[in-house]
């Protein structure tokens, strides 16, 4: 049987890849769409039951596809969690304002993704394990 | 109607060429004054294939499976940095790139990497199809300049083949004419590979017996080959020491971690004035912390000092085998990423020796990157969550390369 469908909307296709790796895995259909204007043109032709929305797009940015989304009496009940590198308080404001649901911050690993894709779609696995003891060096200080 | 089409008609085709045997070790290209044969690690050929991408890199690789002279030769032909044709003795194409991307026991490479233009490129393409026609030519090198002349006017991309066998050598003789869009880019032939402004080649080909003619024409952008997946250098029976199902996903958090983290750095950075020396620094830190996560695969966790050591060593590998020509420095935690960004700012702003100082430390700090990856992508367990880690690296490699390119301009 068809798992539930998940789009993924980010211009990295780093981000598209190990987002689609990681659900792929889990019976999760994944559409990707590198912009915002594709995004509301798979949103169309697949409603997806959640939608993993990238800020910093080329073009329309993540906010007014978020914005675009809600406005839509078709599409406004789909959650939108914000997938960006961008985690300042004020971001977080302004995606709540625009209508966002929740927010996953980069880097991420597997079972943020996986926890959060879990509250808004049904699906059977359960999520990977924790990280080991390899603590990383010097993170945070890099960007 | 063209001359080339009138002379197909007038002419007997010959689909036996002069040496035609030959053309399978041999692609008869062009070679590059200056261009020596390296002796390169299999397992490099890939990274080098992706560091060719980034670089939009137009031009061939000629390779011969281990060092044995004349053995096992191969080319792969690269269009603004993707490969666009493969061959391997007879085998073309997809099939051939697999064949070149795939370790078959020997564990080196000969490996010369020839750069041309987008024009000389393209126009190679034409090679690996079938010629449009093959026929008989006069001795006379006028009629060569008619269809020349001819193959202008109908503004031909492609190749124009002479060839004839030569009762004194007691073997083929050939020269070529590189055409892109009516304009010839040049001749050369088997005596002397190098492209030349002059027929004289061509001259030389027509005063043996029974000249003929093979014209090789490109229709249309050949489509990139897909990259094949990369088989696991660890066979399935012979599983990484510790390898375990529960280590692949701990491993896997590491790399989607590692991916995410690196896409954002980069994506941030390039954003800014004047990156690069911000980047240098960011890339240096970056390897630092995927070495912490080599130097734990034995235990479990990892000592900056463990990292160091891994960074060392990997270093040294990847200069041996000459796929780093930095001189980095080493600092507590591996790579000395502050003296990278500093290293930069040496150099006068916008100037040609900063840019090259970027190019090629950045390329050099990936392929670093690119070898640390793969490293942990040998410690999995199940050769399928490897390859579905591997096609996040590849990707991550491959879109950061591509956009340092973009990086200055």
């Amino acid at each position: 049987m068809a798992g539930p469908v998940v789009l993924v909307v980010d211009d990295s296709p780093t981000i598209r890849k190990i987002v689609e790796i990681t659900l792929k895995r889990q019976g999760v259909q994944v559409v990707t769409a590198p912009s915002g204007v594709i995004a509301l043109a798979a949103i169309a032709n697949t409603p997806p039951q959640l939608i993993l929305l990238d800020i910093m797009l080329p073009k329309v940015n993540g906010y007014q596809i978020c914005q675009i989304i809600r406005r839509n009496p078709e599409y406004k009940h789909i959650p939108v969690v914000m997938l960006s590198g961008k985690d300042g308080v004020f971001d977080k404001v302004r995606g709540k304002l625009v209508g966002a649901t929740e927010y996953i911050t980069k880097p991420f690993e597997p079972r943020d993704l996986l926890r959060v894709v879990r509250k808004y779609v049904q699906f059977d696995a359960e999520p990977g394990g924790t990280r080991h003891g390899a603590v990383p060096i010097g993170a945070g200080r890099v960007g | 109607m063209s001359m080339m089409m009138r002379r197909g008609a007038l002419g007997q085709v010959q689909r036996q060429e002069h040496g035609g045997p030959d053309m399978v070790a041999d692609p008869r290209f062009p070679e590059v004054a200056g261009v020596g044969a390296l002796t390169v690690p299999l397992t490099e050929l890939r990274s080098r294939l992706e560091a060719l991408e980034g670089q939009r890199f137009n031009g061939y690789l000629h390779f011969g499976q281990s060092a044995r002279v004349g053995g096992g030769q191969g080319i792969v032909l690269l269009h603004d940095g993707y490969p666009i044709h493969a061959r391997v003795g007879s085998t073309d194409r997809a099939a051939a790139l697999i064949q070149v991307l795939t370790p078959t026991g020997a564990s080196e490479a000969l490996l010369a990497t020839h750069g041309l233009n987008r024009e000389t490129t393209l126009a190679l393409a034409a090679t690996f199809h079938a010629p449009q026609s093959i026929q008989p030519l006069g001795s006379d090198s006028g009629e060569v300049a008619l269809l020349l002349r001819d193959l202008t006017g109908v503004r031909h991309s492609g190749v124009v083949q002479v060839s004839a066998h030569s009762a004194r050598l007691d073997g083929a003789v050939w020269a070529r004419i590189l055409m892109y869009d009516g304009k010839i880019l040049g001749v050369y032939g088997g005596a002397d590979r190098h492209l030349k402004a002059s027929l004289t080649d061509v001259g030389a080909v027509l005063k043996e017996s029974s000249p003929q003619l093979a014209l090789y024409a490109i229709q249309e952008l050949p489509a990139p080959l897909p990259l094949p997946q990369a088989v696991a250098s660890v066979p399935t029976q012979e599983r990484a020491p510790g390898a375990t199902p529960a280590r692949d996903e701990l491993l896997e958090t590491d790399l989607v971690w590692f991916m995410s983290r690196f896409e954002r750095a980069f994506g941030r950075l390039r954003e800014r004035r004047e990156p690069q020396a911000d980047l240098l620094r960011a890339f240096g830190e970056l390897t630092n912390e995927l070495a912490g996560f080599v130097a734990a695969l034995p235990s479990g966790a990892a000592t900056p000092t463990a990292a160091q050591g891994v960074v060392a060593a990997e270093l040294a590998q990847a200069r041996a085998a000459g796929a780093v020509t930095t001189d980095f420095k080493l600092g507590k935690a591996g790579l000395d990423a502050a003296a990278m960004g500093k290293g930069y700012g040496t150099f006068p702003r916008c100037s040609p020796a900063a840019a090259a100082y970027f190019s090629t430390t950045s390329t050099d700090t990936l392929t670093l990157i690119g070898r640390l990856m793969e490293r942990l992508l040998a410690a999995f367990h199940d050769p399928t969550s490897a390859g579905f880690a591997r096609e996040g690296c590849e990707m991550l490699l491959r879109e950061v390369r591509t956009g340092l390119n973009e990086v200055g301009r």
